[in-house]
């Protein structure tokens, strides 16, 4: 997919005519979930998993150096192709929130699995074992750090969220306020607690 | 290990003040919070000890810098978190597990521990300091070596220190240790203080170890409020032979002995200059004044050896006679004249708690023996105009800054096409920015012009340069304590009447933003007299700008506009159209870089109240527009992007989605300001306030939401006050200026 046609599609003026047609079930199960209705969110958790790791596997390709900014195209990449562009700015962020949760959810288990699978196709698993490797050594050992996210969300359950976005789906700050319907600043601070209190946990 | 799980709400709030804190007011501030509650203050300290930025989920956006790295643990000791440093240890807040106690660590700077007479020094001081057992010094647990660093643990003190004391009574707070000052018990308490901070000393010098560097900070209050003697850095130790000359001079101007601040002549220095210095800690305690100050080490060098201080009286007329003498005598220039020993000096000092007649003389023979000293004043002066150079050299690592610290201004002025003009006439002042609310200082003149070099104190100020003939120039500046030469760049705008044209005048006001976002929320601003330019500045202004000043431009420009020199471009948009690309409001400059336009167009940002006075009013309207019913006004569509949007992309978008500047006159405000709301984004010159008050230099508000913000009222409230970055990659394609300037800048 041509990423020009990706950031097109990412404008969310809904009075755009290129938008027109019926919502798409994705888009269906984020409105629910907006309304509140957490089985929409468990629902949606499951078609993001086997989403964004069936693009994961090989369907995308990056030329990018920088593995955050992999799980960043990943995540949206993901976002479009479920929603086909026909989400409004208020699914999105919903999307985001249960889409960390996903990417999360891969990127362990994914780090669990590593050492015993055999890399028997090469370049299969290229993505995700790049973005593992990276997010690996800047947690100091996803599996222990997932553990001791674990700790923080029955500590601050909204900090832990915050982590996931920024951490594992490579959301920036502005992306995480917006998601979360904070502010920036708040955002920031939030970061640095959650910094420490992990840090901390895993010392 | 107690079952007690501290509240985790209290714990954040006491950690988030504390990282907003020096590190060495933080030991002081837990105590205060946490009220004895030793579970919560561990809490907190294990988040501090964890707060620190490094690769640990290293995120690629900027971030303020933390302390340097600390070690997690050192041999059997975990680290807490930092409790000061000096200039070759940084001493650490420890937990023992295995004993379950707490502990202070000095540990050698990770760069000393390369040096072999460092190590050695430090070694020395270690070795030193454990073979004292008194009870008013610091007991040694262990000397040890972990992974390289070299560090030995003492007793945790909980403090405070004398220094933190004596600055909480000159910012007229109450101490927490000491007598209220001026009060009938401060003389008699502080008396016995030092008294025992003496005792300490005549038993270390009677081992044969001189301190050398006795002040208020190395003077810490122990847990049964008794006062005890810390750092024995720069020791003088008998047995183990004399030290080289430049570490003499490594001790705290202030409370130097003449016979230090005058090491050129080789004098000896001998266990009278620690009776000297606690002379001066005790004259500080008395009149809460240092007995010598001065603008740089060299200056307060020269009147450690030459100057008469003030008699403590004179300063505060309730110290005793008898008190004053004491003081006197301890601080004599010649060290003959001082109490022979420290000993000496407790036992007067006890003489007069007890209300018996003390032994020293009245100053008036004193007075007789400096001016002795000052008839040779020549003499010294010249021997320390050698020193001052070397202790400069000495002391810019140190600890203790003062004012040769002091950055320096110097202005050139430039005419209109950036010829140089010697001959403008003119004077400079500076006015003071509060970095919590903006408000401005009142002006201080510093000099006229030309100005080549004039140090101020460091800050955030505004210069203002006024001219002769009328024009003036007002420059945002951070001045940091560097002591550098800022060469600064003031524009020589001829006097025109229409140098308000296009600009709309707001009159004086306050302007008191509620929201949790500003950086002054419930803190009222004063706002002068301000104008502030009606449209935002568009690509043909910035473009001339460029040309005049041989800026480089933005890096969009750069790379995807070739010809970009030329006037009227039309640019293909990417999606089939074209746009007029002069009439768009510039983005993609560096914050420095905006900075300069405006200063170059003989104006300034807009400060954060200003930018949001003029889209809210007084009466903080939500739009900056008239009709408040209509919400869908302004150039606000939502436009989404993201981390990995390409810059082509970004550019596109920007080209797709700006509006050309005051293409929408009905979302305009009553006064005639454009796209005050949308659009693109507008830099200011406040600084961003994080959290507590932090101000994080590196950062400043950019108002107003752009093309790419949405139309909910979270929305704007986050791009309202989105932050731009000062650093070299620029603002983004969503972020421009317009101008600012005071009507009457003084």
């Amino acid at each position: 997919m041509q990423s020009s046609s990706l950031l097109r599609s990412f404008a969310m003026r809904t009075d755009d005519d290129a938008f027109e047609g019926p919502p798409t079930e994705t888009v269906q199960l984020l409105r629910r979930l907006g309304e509140g209705d957490e089985m929409a969110g468990e629902e949606l958790f499951g078609r993001l998993y086997d989403e964004l790791r069936k693009l994961a596997r090989g369907a995308f390709q990056s030329q990018r150096d920088d593995h955050t900014l992999q799980a960043t195209a990943l995540v949206h990449e993901t976002y479009l192709k479920l929603t086909g562009g026909k989400g409004e700015w208020k699914d999105r962020q919903h999307f985001l929130a249960v889409a960390a949760r996903a990417m999360r959810q891969i990127l362990v288990d994914h780090a669990r699995g590593k050492g015993r699978q055999k890399r028997s196709v090469p370049g299969e698993r290229k993505l995700l074992d790049s973005i593992v490797d990276e997010l690996e050594a800047k947690s100091h050992g996803l599996v222990a750090f997932d553990e001791a996210l674990g700790g923080l969300a029955r500590v601050d359950e909204r900090l832990a969220k915050l982590v996931e976005m920024r951490f594992f789906a490579g959301m920036t700050v502005e992306e995480t306020a917006r998601a979360l319907g904070v502010s920036m600043r708040r955002v920031e601070s939030d970061w640095t607690v959650a910094r420490a209190w992990l840090r901390s946990a895993l010392s | 290990m107690t079952a007690h799980e501290p509240e985790w709400e209290e714990v954040r709030r006491i950690f988030e003040a504390a990282r907003a804190l020096p590190s060495a007011e933080r030991a002081d501030f837990l105590r205060t919070e946490c009220r004895g509650d030793e579970a919560l203050e561990r809490a907190v300290l294990r988040l501090l000890a964890a707060d620190r930025e490094d690769s640990f989920l290293g995120l690629d956006e900027p971030a303020a810098a933390g302390d340097a790295q600390a070690p997690e643990r050192l041999g059997p000791i975990e680290i807490l978190g930092e409790l000061g440093r000096g200039g070759m240890g940084v001493v650490f807040r420890g937990y023992e597990p295995e004993l379950d106690r707490d502990v202070a660590v000095k540990c050698l700077l990770g760069h000393l521990s390369l040096d072999e007479a460092q190590v050695e020094r430090f070694r020395r001081e270690a070795q030193a300091v454990a073979r004292l057992h008194h009870p008013s010094i610091v007991p040694i647990h262990f000397v040890g070596q972990d992974r390289g660093h070299h560090f030995f643990a003492m007793e945790f003190l909980p403090g405070p220190d004398l220094g933190s004391e004596l600055e909480r009574m000159k910012l007229g707070q109450a101490p927490q240790r000491l007598p209220a000052h001026r009060t009938t018990a401060s003389n008699g308490r502080i008396a016995e203080l030092v008294a025992d901070v003496a005792d300490a000393l005549q038993y270390a010098h009677d081992q044969g170890i001189v301190h050398r560097d006795i002040k208020p900070s190395n003077l810490i209050f122990g847990a049964d409020g008794r006062i005890t003697v810390v750092d024995f850095g720069l020791a003088q130790v008998e047995s183990l032979g004399s030290l080289t000359r430049t570490d003499v001079i490594q001790g705290s101007p202030h409370y130097m002995s003449p016979e230090q601040a005058r090491i050129a002549s080789q004098k000896k220095v001998d266990h009278r200059t620690d009776v000297y210095s606690l002379g001066v800690v005790l004259y500080e305690l008395l009149t809460l004044k240092r007995p010598f100050e001065g603008e740089t080490f060299q200056e307060i060098f020269e009147s450690i050896a030459s100057r008469e201080p003030p008699l403590a009286r004179r300063l505060n007329p309730d110290v005793p006679r008898d008190l004053e003498t004491i003081c006197s005598v301890a601080m004599a220039k010649e060290p003959s004249e001082r109490y022979a020993t420290a000993g000496a000096f407790a036992a007067d000092l006890r003489r007069f708690v007890e209300h018996r007649a003390i032994l020293a003389k009245p100053p008036a023979a004193l007075r007789r023996a400096w001016r002795a000293v000052l008839r040779h004043r020549k003499l010294v002066t010249t021997g320390l105009v050698g020193v001052g150079a070397l202790v400069l050299g000495s002391w810019m690592r140190g600890e203790l800054r003062v004012r040769a610290t002091y950055p320096r201004l110097a202005l050139e002025v430039r005419g209109r096409a950036g010829a140089v003009r010697d001959d403008a006439a003119g004077r400079v002042s500076v006015r003071r920015i509060d970095l919590l609310n903006g408000a401005l200082g009142p002006p201080e003149p510093i000099g006229h012009l030309p100005l080549t070099n004039v140090r101020v104190e460091p800050g955030v100020y505004r210069v203002v340069v006024s001219f002769d003939n009328g024009a003036y120039a007002e420059l945002f500046r951070d001045l940091p304590a560097d002591g550098d030469l800022h060469e600064l760049v003031a524009w020589l705008e001829p006097p025109e009447t229409t140098a308000h044209e296009g600009m709309v005048a707001f009159e004086p006001t306050t302007f008191a933003p509620t929201e949790d976002e500003c950086p002054n929320a419930g803190r009222p601003v004063e706002l002068e007299r301000f104008w502030l330019d009606r449209f935002e500045v568009t690509n043909a202004q910035y473009r001339r700008f460029l040309l005049a000043t041989e800026t480089p431009p933005p890096s969009s420009w750069a790379d995807f506009l070739p010809g970009w020199e030329a006037e009227g471009l039309e640019v293909e948009t990417g999606d089939g159209r074209t746009v007029a690309f002069d009439e768009l409001p510039a983005v993609g400059m560096t914050w420095e870089d905006a900075r300069a336009f405006a200063e170059w167009a003989g104006k300034r940002l807009p400060t954060h109240a200003e930018l949001g006075h003029a889209g809210r009013g007084s009466e903080l309207r939500l739009w900056p527009w008239a009709d408040q019913t209509r919400a869908n006004l302004g150039n606000v569509n939502g436009v989404a992007y993201w981390l990995g949007t390409s810059r082509r992309e970004l550019w596109q978008l920007y080209l797709q989605n700006a509006s050309p500047v005051g293409a929408q006159p009905e979302a305009a405000t009553a006064d005639g300001v454009h796209d005050l709301l949308g659009n693109v984004a507008e830099l200011t010159e406040t600084m961003h306030v994080g959290p507590k008050g932090a101000v994080d230099r590196q950062w400043f508000y950019a108002l107003g939401g752009a093309w790419d913000a949405a139309r909910t009222s979270q929305d704007l409230g986050n791009d309202a006050h989105s932050l731009a970055n000062l650093g070299a990659r620029g603002a983004s394609c969503d972020t421009g200026l317009r101008c600012a300037k005071s009507a009457f800048p003084h």
